[in-house]
């Protein structure tokens, strides 16, 4: 179990992750409960390849950036990771909710080597590795987050 | 006026030093790299995640972000239209270079003029709209275009309609994508070049506001 307000507290105050976006999904009902508008700022985005691209721009400007999207609609997000982050070596934090399997996204995944976790209750020593890994290959990094982990 | 006159005059001279251009689209990108800038982002694929690319660089700076594109590659995002228009960014501008066609691939028409009010549509969903086509028309008003755009507060659609035909004198871009990358960081990061972005007096503040 990790609770929500810790999830925060570390992601924005200790790995300094300021700027998020995405469409809402009920398995992130407790991170949107325990939002902080002092140590964060969250953008409703119309689809998840918007929230991507408003994220990469923030990323660009030198801003440590994440995405949450549903295990679903990662699919929308596939070809524009290949096409733009991928290319430009500009890294965004991925938190998928995954309630299901996606093969095909999987397969994304290992095809184009992207580091991944899935997210425990040692949270804090998963995103810290994971964030020094992407400071240094500047890919997007993915996240999963399984049912009944938040609360 | 056609496209690449236009990108000529709002590259040189519309422009200031200190503002970010983002450019969508391969031709259009090889036009406008002849008159190459810091500033100047060349988006030649992935098109459709350029608009809210724009968004995110222009909500973390303080630079005005103009994002310059032909109709086609509008349609395209339009899904990430109401994003930025209800984003509140002032220094978002978003130049939409209207020929009705898909210059690229042989003159196809595009749905532009179908629409039956764009400029409805795009007022609505909260975007302040310009609309500078018969400024281009005589180049001797493209100086009063410079004028507006000085005092102008986004988050603004700027309709330019342009003749069809392209540049064929055009080079190719000579930086890699990261090189480019690179290049906008340190420039938006770059706080000595200040921003051009329109500050109004308590009084021009308060007609804007309304007040």
């Amino acid at each position: 179990m990790v609770k929500a307000e810790d999830f925060w507290n570390y992601l924005c105050n200790e790995l300094e992750y300021r700027v998020f976006s995405g469409v809402p999904c009920l398995g992130f009902r407790p991170l949107y409960d325990n939002m902080n508008s002092e140590i964060m700022h969250y953008i409703p985005a119309v689809k998840e390849n918007t929230s991507l691209g408003i994220m990469s721009g923030a990323a660009m400007s030198g801003w440590k950036t994440g995405i949450f999207l549903h295990i679903d609609c990662a699919y929308h997000i596939m070809y524009w990771l290949e096409e733009f982050n991928l290319n430009y070596n500009i890294p965004v934090m991925i938190f998928i909710y995954k309630d299901k399997d996606n093969k095909l996204f999987d397969k994304f995944i290992s095809l184009n080597k992207l580091d991944k976790i899935e997210l425990t209750d040692e949270f804090e020593k998963q995103l810290k590795t994971l964030n020094s890994k992407m400071e240094k290959t500047l890919k997007p990094s993915i996240i999963f987050i399984g049912e009944d982990i938040l609360v | 006026m056609k496209r690449f006159s236009v990108v000529r005059i709002l590259l040189n001279n519309c422009l200031k030093d200190n503002d970010v251009a983002l450019v969508v689209g391969e031709d259009l990108c090889k036009e406008v790299f002849k008159y190459d800038r810091p500033g100047n982002m060349y988006i030649t694929d992935a098109c459709d995640i350029a608009p809210s690319l724009a968004l995110g660089i222009a909500m973390t700076t303080n630079k005005r972000v103009f994002i310059i594109c032909e109709d086609h590659i509008f349609l395209r995002s339009f899904s990430s239209t109401p994003n930025l228009a209800v984003s509140q960014c002032k220094n978002f501008f978003y130049v939409i270079l209207s020929s009705g066609r898909y210059q690229h691939s042989g003159d196809q028409p595009t749905i532009l003029e179908s629409i039956t009010s764009l400029k409805g549509v795009l007022f609505n969903l909260g975007f302040l709209i310009h609309d500078y086509t018969n400024y281009f028309k005589d180049t001797n008003r493209t100086k009063e275009v410079e004028k507006i755009l000085d005092k102008a507060l986004g988050p603004m659609v700027t309709l330019i309609d342009v003749e069809p035909g392209v540049n064929k004198n055009i080079s190719d871009i000579t930086f890699t994508k990261e090189q480019l990358r690179d290049r906008l960081f340190d420039f938006i990061n770059n706080e000595e070049l200040g921003t051009s972005i329109f500050k109004a007096t308590t009084v021009q503040a308060q007609v804007f506001d309304g007040g």
